[in-house]
């Protein structure tokens, strides 16, 4: 067996602490011991293959650690960048997942085409977990990322608010397709679009849906407890009572982990409720139809859009049945283009794009109609959107005001039939 | 004159000049952001390990805590226009008001009681912070909070905040640091060990547990207070469960009794998700692993006895007997 | 409305007591903050969910995921908690916690955030008596988790396991002095709870027909916490009659007073709880050895 020798400092302390690593046996090395090293006088009797802890090491390694951040990746000239921010975990990171595919599958498509004017698109994604905290530190840092022309996202109201200060400072335009807050076109941010009907809109219209078609009587809200619910149910309450009906009761619940509504069901049963709007998503929409029905309790039920997914009548089950709700997009719609797109969705995804991922593909193609405009530029980018009208997506047809909210589109407004939606026509 | 400064002084001076320096050598504004978002966590987790790895408290709240300094300094700096400093430091007292209460409230309950008490607190607190919309502005926060400010001199940039983020956390780490050396800390000590005997050995344990919380969740409202006019948004999404036994995991990554740990720690597990975003997504994976693997090989976390810091720059002769996490504060 | 209230708390409380069974096998036993079961045995009931998916007999899915329920808690429990069984409260009550993120975690990464629908092929049926609907489900219910309760009573007092684990509970060093085999009985302890947490979880899914990541935390971590605190440490009976409580507590809250603060209320309940009556209802006699 051959013998290695270390050089050792005369620094006492070193020496002291070398000498006892060696004699036990749990010790923690970094170093390895390859050849042989002569010390001036002592000699240090170490086995081939041991290993040696220098400090030196340790501290260029934080130092390298720490240079690390300041190294940030840039794509060649010849590429249009943009990102997209979502929520990839946590509570909503469905509906993040799904922006990803959408904005993913417009992607392919364009540049099988032959990209934007003959440059490639590509993109990023960032996971702000639907926290308006990491919203910011994501804002911060991407803004400084010169390649990025524009956001597609996010899902969370919260996380624009937070973040929009930060984006603004480096005029990059955020196109969001979810956030459906009434006040976020109103804050003064120049740089802020969205391409979905905001909250304002679609909560007059499924209210109209629940009292004028379906006619509730005694009607009562059941609605999320997050910036998405309580927004919807401001709308509603003071809505309701303009058509010349009382709210009777109302409940909210915590989305993700609330999933018992038998005493939200029995407390309505007992008030003689005929029906009930429920603001939320399609596990809180389906779980409530079914738990109703096994209940006995039988109202006429409307939803907001977020219970527009093909999920609702696979939790909802038989109690689904009659379920109204608003779609921003139909996951069955049976026109060509739509139908099409659905198709090429599910081969992407394997599963049928729900609001979201719709949203987020139309995202990217009105941003290929700015940047063929002459967006090649933040700024010109912005003033371009600003010029779009009647851009035809799978979503709808619209244009942008001069807050950045699409005023002019329809959302459409679908029944549940034999477990399948189907499209209502106003009579 | 023969001044016989100990390494670990030695060291600490030069990373306090290297700390100085750095925001005029790089200037890379999301770096130094993080290096902020890491000196407030810091903090927090000196809290945490004054209160966990000091007292031996469990305590799995200590976002709700973050987030009553935060929403108290919001609301009375932005409702109320209490200038910041005011603001800030009411706040912290409020803070530590609570927790001398909730203190006080467990003052007799065993180890497992307090920690289901402080789950049950950091969820109430949650809801209250979700629903009382008079108050918090529910789900939409509290925005436009101002700057940290002294007289008209706004710390409203990144650099401008560093320098006081860093006065902050030097300032907590030195108060925190005394009070270990000091008999407070030893009281502590004594109780965290085997706290019949510290009993028996005079230390009024009920009184002590509760001086210990309230300290700590004074220096957690501080940060949270901080926190928030730093970003300049309040919102209750930030206060979660999750959001705690992250937090808890800085201080035993580091760990529990090692000041210098906390930092380590918490610069751990703020930097790696920054680094490596595909990291992030993993994030609470790889601190689950993380959490049994230090439990089983290094209780007393990288910089506590027996750990890696050991291994790398032992400098200690004595080794104790006891088993248990926590150690002396160095 | 009331009994109408008062019989969906009972159920409801029904299905935390089977969860709060294997729950305070582990915590009755060793005093150790299990914060893994429910992530562990929901790890078991995504088997099951999986396993039935693909179309086997119901019951078999059930018992392979009753089985791997207990597979895994066996598992965790020799290599995550046995290596620092003695050291102090808060290193075992961390590696619990990991052991929960690992295990939320992996299912997340398998099975994603989303809700399913898993009933088992269960058609409940209802039955009215004066306009108060019962269903048949909740009644086997409550049926099961009484015939748990008697049971694992029986098995305690009877059978030399049984024995064997009162013992261990009692002191360790000194059951392991009279010849209990204390590694495995703790293995078997670990097991039982896990594969019974396995079959309330499956109940419970089949009771809401949906199934997702969360009912292993805030089910079966938080409500069987809950309900054995309030019903005692140790005491089977204690857990199942806590569970009960707290069933009809979140029914009557939510009822009764708000929906949107009914966590809040029921921890501010618990907490009142805790501080004046900290043993429980049922408390078991314990002597702090100094």
């Amino acid at each position: 067996m051959s013998k290695y020798y270390i050089k050792v400092d005369l620094d006492k302390n070193w020496r002291d602490a070398f000498l006892k690593k060696t004699n036990n046996n749990r010790t923690f090395y970094l170093l390895r011991c390859t050849k042989e090293f002569q010390f001036l006088g002592e000699v240090m009797p170490l086995m081939k293959g041991e290993w040696i802890m220098k400090k030196s090491y340790v501290y260029s390694i934080v130092i390298i650690i720490a240079l690390f951040f300041c190294v940030s990746s840039s794509y060649a000239s010849e590429t249009v960048k943009f990102l997209v921010v979502g929520p990839m975990t946590g509570d909503s990171a469905a509906q993040g997942i799904q922006l990803r595919q959408g904005a993913e599958l417009a992607v392919q498509e364009i540049n099988a085409a032959g990209g934007l004017n003959g440059k490639k698109l590509v993109f990023e994604v960032a996971d702000d977990t639907g926290n308006p905290n990491q919203a910011t530190i994501v804002a911060q840092k991407f803004s400084l990322d010169k390649d990025i022309l524009f956001i597609c996202g996010p899902v969370n109201s919260s996380c624009a608010i937070a973040s929009l200060p930060i984006w603004e400072k480096t005029n990059v335009p955020m196109i969001s397709p979810c956030n459906t807050a009434a006040n976020l076109t109103r804050l003064g941010h120049k740089n802020y679009f969205r391409i979905i009907v905001n909250d304002d809109i679609m909560s007059r219209q499924i209210v109209e849906v629940a009292i004028k078609t379906l006619g509730m009587k005694k009607p009562a809200l059941v609605w999320e407890n997050s910036d998405y619910g309580k927004g919807m149910r401001d709308i509603a309450v003071s809505e309701i009572p303009k058509l010349g009906v009382k709210v009777v009761a109302e409940d909210s619940y915590v989305p993700g982990t609330d999933r018992d509504y038998s005493a939200i069901i029995t407390k309505y049963k007992g008030l003689g409720i005929d029906g009930v709007l429920i603001l939320g998503d399609y596990t809180a929409g389906g779980l409530f139809a079914k738990q109703a029905y096994n209940l006995g309790f039988h109202p006429k039920l409307a939803g907001s859009a977020s219970c527009a997914h093909p999920k609702l009548m696979e939790i909802g089950g038989q109690g689904a049945e009659n379920f109204y709700v608003q779609a921003p997009f139909d996951p069955f719609d049976t026109r060509p283009k739509q139908a099409a797109f659905i198709e090429r969705f599910q081969k992407l995804a394997k599963d049928r794009p729900g609001e979201w991922g719709a949203h987020a593909y139309d995202v990217v193609y009105v941003a290929k109609t700015a940047y063929e405009k002459g967006g090649k530029d933040r700024a010109s980018f912005i003033n371009a959107l600003h010029k779009i009208n009647n851009f035809e997506g799978v979503t709808g047809t619209f244009g942008f005001d001069q807050f950045g909210d699409v005023p002019a589109k329809t959302v459409t407004v679908l029944v549940v039939k034999d477990g399948k939606f189907v499209n209502y026509e106003k009579k | 004159m023969n001044i016989d400064i100990k390494k670990g002084n030695k060291i600490s001076i030069l990373v306090v000049i290297f700390a100085i320096f750095l925001p005029l050598v790089v200037k890379n504004e999301y770096f130094i952001r993080v290096i902020n978002v890491f000196f407030l966590y810091s903090v927090v987790a000196l809290s945490i390990n004054l209160i966990v790895g000091i007292c031996g408290l469990l305590d799995m709240g200590r976002a709700a805590f973050m987030g009553l300094g935060a929403y108290c300094s919001a609301i009375l700096s932005v409702k109320l226009g209490v200038p910041f400093v005011l603001s800030f430091i009411i706040a912290g007292i409020f803070t530590g008001l609570v927790g001398a209460i909730l203190g006080f409230l467990c003052r007799k309950s065993t180890f497992d009681y307090l920690t289901l008490v402080t789950i049950g607190f950091n969820v109430i607190c949650q809801v209250v912070f979700l629903n009382w919309i008079s108050l918090t502005n529910g789900t939409m926060g509290i925005r436009k909070i101002p700057s940290p400010n002294f007289g008209g001199f706004y710390f409203d940039t990144n650099i401008s905040f560093y320098y006081f983020a860093l006065a902050f956390l030097l300032l907590c780490y030195v108060i925190i640091k005394r009070i270990c050396k000091s008999k407070l800390g030893r009281a502590f000590e004594a109780i965290r060990d085997d706290p019949i005997a510290a009993e028996y050995a005079g230390i009024n344990v009920e009184f002590y547990k509760i001086i210990n919380f309230s300290i700590g969740s004074l220096f957690t409202g501080l940060t949270g207070a901080l926190f928030v006019h730093y970003t300049q948004y309040a919102s209750p999404y930030n206060y979660t469960l999750d959001e705690s036994i992250y937090q808890l995991q800085m201080a035993i990554l580091g760990g529990l009794g090692s000041l210098p740990g906390s930092l380590l720690g918490t610069f751990i597990l703020v930097a790696l998700p920054e680094i490596s975003r595909s990291f992030y997504e993993y994030r609470l994976l790889f601190v689950g692993i993380l959490m049994v693997v230090m439990m089983l090989y290094y209780p007393n976390g990288l910089l506590g006895k027996s750990g890696v810091g050991e291994k790398i720059f032992s400098l200690r002769e004595k080794f104790e007997g006891h088993q248990k996490a926590g150690g002396k504060c160095e | 409305m009331f009994l109408q209230h008062l019989v969906n708390g009972l159920s409801i409380g029904s299905v935390y007591a089977l969860i709060a069974i294997g729950y305070n096998m582990v915590y009755g036993i060793l005093e150790l903050l299990n914060f893994a079961h429910g992530d562990v045995y929901a790890v078991g009931c995504f088997v099951s969910f999986a396993l039935f998916a693909t179309g086997i007999n119901p019951i078999l899915a059930i018992l392979a995921g009753a089985v791997s329920g207990y597979i895994i808690n066996i598992i965790v429990e020799k290599y995550a908690y046995r290596p620092v069984r003695f050291s102090g409260r808060v290193t075992p009550t961390i590696s619990a916690v990991g052991i929960a993120y690992i295990m939320r975690n992996v299912i997340l990464k398998i099975w994603g955030p989303e809700t399913y629908s898993f009933g088992l092929g269960f058609r409940g049926t209802q039955i009215e008596i004066g306009g108060l609907v019962i269903g048949t489900l909740q009644i086997y219910i409550f049926v099961i988790a009484v015939i748990l309760m008697i049971s694992i009573t029986f098995l305690m007092k009877k059978t030399k396991v049984g024995q064997g684990i009162i013992a261990i509970s009692q002191s360790i060093p000194t059951a392991a002095l009279l010849g209990v085999p204390v590694n495995r009985t703790i293995s078997l302890v670990y097991g039982l709870g896990g594969a019974l947490g396995v079959l309330g979880g499956i109940l419970f899914c089949t009771y809401y027909d949906s199934i997702f990541v969360g009912i292993g935390f805030a089910l079966g971590t938080m409500k069987a916490w809950m309900s054995c605190i309030v019903g005692g440490v140790g005491s089977m009976k204690g857990a199942i009659i806590g569970a009960m409580i707290l069933g009809l507590s979140e029914s009557l809250v939510a009822g009764y007073l708000s929906t949107t603060y009914k966590d809040a209320v029921i921890w501010l309940i618990l907490i009142v709880f805790i501080l004046i009556k900290p043993q429980g209802l049922f408390p078991a006699q314990i002597a702090e050895k100094i």
